[in-house]
């Protein structure tokens, strides 16, 4: 229980069916706070499933999900995200009609304060928001070298460049936990290499991560922690060194 | 070059397209004499509103509804019946029916945005023709089907607001200034989240956006619009009937939305302008004009899907550079 308080996240006996497709079992387990962690699994294992019961996008049919020790039973996905909660996905999430920094300002939405009438007349609350959140997020676009292309049509960029615009999305919020669903894939080696010394980076300045990898190598030289998921299963988790000794985790990943 | 210098220090090319129509739509009555062009012209003002209500719907939520003109006529029959039946003033009639659509619209939303695609659309055209049939058989209130007469003009401080120069003034007034409230809106906070609804709902639920919250509210924005072109259409016309808000004038709605690209703000009014002046120039019978507008509409979506004045546009582009 003491465990329980100083953990950021802690998933508690977690079960998620699809109809008769169980897609996670009786999932307990405690992120810590300011660590690196990765989730890592065969295919089918249920790991975007399990990024999706945190955020909310699923709901579990029994067990709980607490952030920093309050239940999150019954919040709904939005609200999470008010409460520190971020996101990347696995096929990059970007609205197409809309530039690069118009994307990124849809990572600041829960931290403006000026209410729908007021930005309706234009009032010089709704302007001052407005200038605020375009100098804040051309300082976010700047930390991840996008700012020359702040008024590109997303359908421009590259996938690197997607996939840093979309990061820079979810941390533009400065939230407590992000949820990174394969951030290398599709990545070349040099790309993937970048990538891990951003997020290296965000783990520097505090921010706690849980990342869905297939990329080994990279999960098991950058992360502080691993969660292997199996069959819907923990089947075990630890620090690098160890998962990858495990004998359940070789077995599963090579097959019996 | 900053973006906030770029996107805020030029404010006259925001505000130029506004300055363009209307001083051409305050000199239109001096140019135009003929009271029925006159008239023309208002209508398109008073479809061009209830367009941009449905642009939103459509562009940045994807919900098409073919139920539009069962708002439009709401607006038009509350606003009558209460003015002839119960003598209201003209101004608290169109305040309560405006109320009273708002309302309707609000129960209507949750259910109706629960459907997505082909469902939705059968369920939006199966409200419009349950207004028509009320229409039709509530003869004590409505008229029936030979309409509702002697609704009373609009007048303001002793200027009949509903004769045709006033009353065209009037609509292209409102038409604009909902325009600048909806494209301050868009380009803000909650138009970045409204742009990012058709995307389904991961994304924006995932970056905090209460989707359901921002559809209803699309939802009910959408049938106020129409709602208000209705009242104006009532009160200017002094006489309504059913024929003018049933399913054809839904689909009129959602072709001039389509020619004029979703999203795109200006496109409604040059879709409702495009398609009202259409049968003038084609000297058409009315009763081949569904047919024209389902063609039409056939002929956007499968050749420029984002709409015929943006791609005239780019027409003119690649014609421009090809001679520069």
């Amino acid at each position: 229980m003491a465990e329980a308080a100083s953990s950021l996240l802690v998933l508690r006996d977690v079960c998620l069916r699809f109809g008769g497709l169980q897609a996670l079992m009786d999932i307990s387990l405690h992120v810590p706070a300011g660590l690196w962690s990765a989730l890592i699994g065969p295919n089918g294992a249920g790991k975007t499933s399990m990024l999706n019961v945190i955020c909310g996008l699923y709901a579990p049919q029994a067990g709980d999900v607490l952030l920093e020790g309050r239940s999150l039973y019954g919040v709904p996905a939005y609200e999470r995200a008010v409460l520190g909660l971020a996101r990347t996905f696995q096929t990059v999430q970007l609205v197409q009609e809309m530039n690069v920094l118009d994307n990124l300002l849809l990572g600041l939405h829960t931290q403006g304060r000026v209410g729908v009438f007021g930005h309706l007349l234009r009032s010089s609350a709704s302007r001052r928001e407005e200038r605020k959140m375009q100098e804040k997020g051309l300082e976010l676009l700047a930390r991840f070298s996008l700012e020359t292309l702040w008024s590109r049509p997303v359908l421009e960029l590259s996938l690197w460049q997607r996939k840093l615009l979309e990061l820079s999305r979810a941390v533009a919020g400065d939230p407590k936990l992000l949820l990174l669903d394969e951030p290398m894939g599709g990545l070349t080696m040099a790309e993937r290499e970048s990538m891990a010394l951003l997020l290296q980076d965000l783990r520097g300045q505090g921010m706690s991560m849980i990342m869905v990898e297939h990329d080994m190598d990279m999960v098991m030289a950058h992360t502080d922690h691993v969660l292997v998921l199996h069959h819907g299963r923990l089947l075990a988790q630890g620090p690098p060194r160890e998962i990858q000794a495990d004998p359940q985790v070789i077995s599963a990943y090579l097959g019996e | 070059m900053s973006a906030g210098r770029t996107a805020a220090a030029r404010p006259w090319r925001r505000l130029l397209p506004y300055a363009i129509l209307a001083t051409a739509a305050a000199l239109t009555p001096f140019a135009v004499t003929d009271t029925y062009l006159l008239s023309l012209g208002s209508l398109i003002g008073l479809f061009a509103l209830a367009v941009t209500g449905l642009n939103l719907l459509i562009g940045m939520a994807g919900q098409v509804s073919l139920g539009q003109a069962a708002f439009f006529g709401l607006g038009a029959y509350a606003s009558g019946i209460l003015t002839v039946h119960h003598g209201l003033p003209v101004g608290l009639a169109i305040a309560a029916a405006l109320t009273l659509t708002g309302l309707v619209a609000l129960v209507l939303a949750a259910p109706t945005l629960k459907l997505e695609g082909h469902n939705l659309v059968m369920a939006t055209l199966g409200l419009n023709m349950i207004f028509t049939i009320v229409c039709i058989q509530w003869e004590s209130m409505t008229g029936g089907s030979s309409g509702l007469f002697g609704i009373p003009a609009m007048s303001l401080a002793g200027v009949n607001l509903s004769s045709d120069r006033n009353f065209f003034y009037l609509v292209w007034g409102v038409l604009l200034a909902v325009l600048w409230l909806c494209s301050n809106l868009l380009r803000t906070r909650p138009g970045r989240a409204l742009r990012s609804l058709h995307q389904g709902d991961l994304l924006p639920v995932s970056l905090g956006i209460p989707v359901v919250q921002y559809k209803i509210a699309l939802f009910v924005a959408a049938a106020l619009l129409a709602a208000l072109a209705g009242c104006l259409y009532a009160h200017y016309l002094q006489f309504i009937s059913p024929h003018s808000f049933d399913m054809f004038v839904s689909l009129q709605l959602v072709t001039m939305t389509a020619v004029g690209g979703l999203g795109n703000l200006w496109g409604g009014v040059f879709g409702a302008a495009f398609l009202l002046l259409l049968p003038e120039w084609l000297h058409a019978v009315p009763d081949v004009m569904p047919l024209l507008h389902g063609l039409i509409l056939m002929i956007v979506l499968m050749f420029c899907p984002r709409g015929l004045l943006p791609a005239l546009k780019n027409m003119a582009r690649k014609i421009w550079r090809g001679h520069g």
